[in-house]
């Protein structure tokens, strides 16, 4: 099974990698490159999971998940918050403001999608993927290829 | 009446026999009253105008003068009248009676003219009544020119008496000024004798160095026979002699004596006094003659006095007399020298530490120039670090990442050494990144931005975790990597993230300088009363650190060892940054090492005893 995963991030290169990780483990990613853009897919496509930057042109994350949690059709949909504010403190202003979760910036590759499924429903989680647990360990999962690369 | 008028008719149309033919009491009757009435007529005229021409006033002055004129014509007509009775000159009557007709024409034409005129004056009563009122107001101005004449009188007087007034008060005000002058008189000369007092003082306690000096020269003239001396000062760079102070010296100085600088080293050399004798008199002679403002006589002997202070030369006395000294002079020239050693001693100390205090002054105004100039400087340098960091993060993100999905092999199968190849990258951006992080901690806790989150830890699931992360590297040192734990749990309250980075450093640097061996940390608790410490003590066997470096470890950016920088790395801020997170805490990093055998650092914790 797989999941329809939206990703609000305005840089290209972090849109990219968490696209082509995604896609890799056999999840369908849509993406938009700012808050205004996000609100309207997010009402659009009713991703199973949206995730989303915090730093955004237009309107930022705090403002997006605001308007995803006020809107009844979304209000569902788990957001997570990706960002770069490691600061303690943080994290009780994320879930405080409607974020689900939070992952920080720079993503593991090798966790990344398992931190992810992990605010999926089972029946939606990528099978393959699991947590690397340490950056040095030697267990590499091989994932299905992904058809298209993200471009 | 109508007999009247027939009868002048008859007198005057016919000749004396018709009018004879009236009776003669009736015809003398007639003639007697022709003359009164001819009298009267030529009296009453001038009756008028004499009234007129006296009486200026008189109103209507033309019309009485042609009454009078036309009554006088009148009366003559009636003269003529009379007269022709007896002398018939009837041409001379007709012409009176025309000039009697023109006459009271004219009156009565003028007196015409005069009716409105003499209608519309005032009657007698309205004229009354005007000066009545006329009179009434004369005695109201008179007695309102009374009134104004009191009041003008009271004025004056007032006036007088405020002026008396004002010249009191002036007298009074000058008297003040002049009290006041003197007042001030009096303090300006107390507050001149005072400065003098003080400069006096001073002057004798010896600050003043010139000026003491000076006072000293002239004390020389005055009560001992050195009518002409001088002082001179080494200038302590250049090691020329400077006049400091000169008394009763011809103008041009010493000329007269071979005296040189020369004779000035050699005396702050041997530090003994020269005796100089005068050797041309005539031109000594001559110099006198030429300057008239010497007050000295012919010099014929100078002493060059060198002034000592414990071997040192402070200044050199040159003292002139008109005649050879005597041995006493000498003498006295000598215990002199001595004390004018230790005078000059204080004075160049004061002075010395007057330019050193001065100077301290100045420093302390630059250096809270530079405090302020640094200050600037530091916020600059935070804001340049925090976006330096941000910007350097964010490729490093993208770095790390498409370095994770190729050893992934999610693009597809790696080789061998595309593998190693890649796990370098990894690496190497790690080590990146936290250096990056390490700078934006350091600057954090700097910059008084860290903030600490107090909550409650226990200290071995923390410190399990570390120790898995870290097992790996240690392992792949094939270094013994042990725990030693209390199996009951410590609970402290901390920051949970502060805490397990630096059990991190301190680990990884551990695992890092040994290279066979054990690392081991224990983890104790000591009690003190109501509080406690928890001492986490982390031992390796490995090079150890020279005692004299041991004081720059906890330093920013130094690694012990130049040589050490290239064969291990790391950003040189690890413990720098555990002793400022564990100070930030409330504990406390220290260290112990014996060079070649190993170290001990050991993080000491505040812990509420329950």
């Amino acid at each position: 099974m797989s999941a329809r995963i939206l990703i609000i991030e305005d840089n290209p290169t972090n849109m990219e990698l968490m696209r082509y990780l995604l896609q890799a483990f056999g999840h369908a990613v849509h993406a938009a490159s700012d808050g205004r853009q996000g609100l309207i897919s997010a009402r659009y496509e009713m991703p199973d999971l949206i995730i989303c930057d915090i730093h955004l042109p237009k309107l930022d994350g705090f403002g997006v998940v605001r308007k995803l949690k006020d809107d009844p059709c979304t209000q569902v949909v788990p957001v997570i918050a990706v960002t770069a504010q490691a600061m303690v403190g943080d994290r009780d202003k994320l879930l405080s403001a409607g974020f689900d979760g939070y992952i920080c910036k720079p993503i593991e590759p090798e966790c990344f999608v398992a931190q992810v499924d992990a605010f999926l429903p089972i029946g939606l989680r990528s099978r393959q993927a699991r947590c690397a647990e340490s950056a040095t360990a030697d267990t590499v999962l091989m994932p299905a290829r992904p058809s298209t690369l993200a471009g | 009446m109508a007999l009247d008028t027939s009868f002048i008719a008859c007198t005057r149309a016919y000749s004396d026999a018709g009018c004879l033919q009236f009776s003669p009491p009736l015809l003398w009757s007639l003639q007697a009253s022709d003359l009164i009435t001819t009298m009267a007529y030529l009296s009453i005229p001038a009756m008028i105008l004499h009234i007129v021409f006296r009486r200026t006033d008189v109103a209507l002055r033309r019309v009485f003068v042609l009454f009078a004129l036309f009554i006088f014509v009148s009366g003559l007509s009636h003269l003529s009248t009379f007269l022709t009775l007896w002398y018939p000159v009837q041409p001379v009557s007709v012409l009176f009676a025309v000039a009697t007709a023109v006459s009271s024409l004219i009156a009565a034409l003028a007196l015409l003219k005069l009716m409105p005129k003499a209608l519309s004056a005032p009657s007698r009563d309205a004229q009354s009544r005007l000066i009545a009122r006329l009179e009434h107001e004369v005695v109201e101005r008179k007695s309102i020119e009374e009134a104004l004449r009191q009041a003008r009188d009271e004025l004056e007087n007032r006036v007088q008496e405020r002026t008396a007034e004002l010249f009191r008060r002036n007298a009074e005000l000058q008297a003040q000024i002049i009290e006041h002058n003197n007042v001030a008189v009096a303090f300006r000369q107390t507050q001149l004798l005072l400065d003098s007092a003080q400069r006096l003082a001073l002057s004798s306690a010896g600050f003043d160095t010139r000026r003491a000096t000076a006072d000293l020269l002239s004390l020389l003239a005055e009560n001992h026979p050195f009518p002409a001396s001088a002082m001179y000062r080494q200038d302590r760079r250049t090691g020329r002699f400077m006049c400091m102070a000169m008394h009763g010296m011809p103008q041009d100085g010493f000329s007269s004596f071979q005296f040189s600088e020369g004779m000035l080293t050699q005396a702050a050399q041997t530090g003994a006094t020269i005796s100089l004798p005068c050797i041309d008199r005539t031109a000594s002679e001559a110099t006198a003659a030429n300057s008239a403002s010497s007050t000295v006589g012919l010099l014929s002997e100078a002493l060059v006095v060198p002034v000592m202070y414990q071997n040192t030369c402070l200044s050199i006395l040159v003292l002139a007399g008109t005649r050879p000294f005597t041995a006493a002079e000498i003498s006295f020239v000598e215990s002199l020298r001595t004390q004018l050693g230790v005078a000059q001693h204080n004075l160049r100390l004061y002075a010395d530490s007057k330019r050193l205090a001065n100077e301290l002054h100045t420093r302390n105004i630059e250096i809270a120039q530079k405090n302020l100039q640094l200050q600037d400087i530091s916020r600059t340098k935070s804001e340049f670090v925090a976006n330096m960091s941000h910007e350097l993060r964010t490729p490093l993100n993208a770095v790390l990442g498409f370095t994770g999905t190729l050893l992934m092999r999610l693009p597809g199968p790696l080789t061998d050494d595309q593998e190693k190849q890649l796990r370098t990258i990894q690496s190497s951006a790690r080590h990146l990144l936290s250096l990056i992080n390490d700078l934006l901690d350091v600057e954090k806790i700097e910059s008084g931005k860290f903030d600490i989150r107090l909550e409650e830890v226990v200290l071995q699931s923390v410190i399990r975790e570390v120790f898995d992360t870290l097992q790996p590297l240690a392992a792949q040192k094939k270094l013994d990597f042990k725990l030693s734990l209390p199996k009951a749990d410590i609970k402290i309250q901390t920051d949970r993230r502060a805490l397990s980075q630096m059990l991190i450093n301190l680990l990884n640097n551990a695992i890092k300088f040994t290279e066979e061996g054990h690392v081991m940390l224990q983890l104790s608790r000591r009690r003190a009363g109501n509080l406690g410490t928890v001492e986490v003590m982390v031992s390796d066997t490995g090079i150890g650190i020279l005692p004299e470096r041991q004081g720059q470890l906890f330093q920013a950016f130094t690694q012990l060892d130049a040589s050490s920088t290239r064969s291990f790395d790391g950003t040189g801020l690890g413990l720098y940054l555990s002793r400022r997170l564990a100070t930030l805490v409330g504990g406390h990093l220290n260290c112990k090492s014996q060079y070649g055998k190993g170290s001990v650092f050991t993080l000491a914790l505040p812990m509420q005893m329950s």
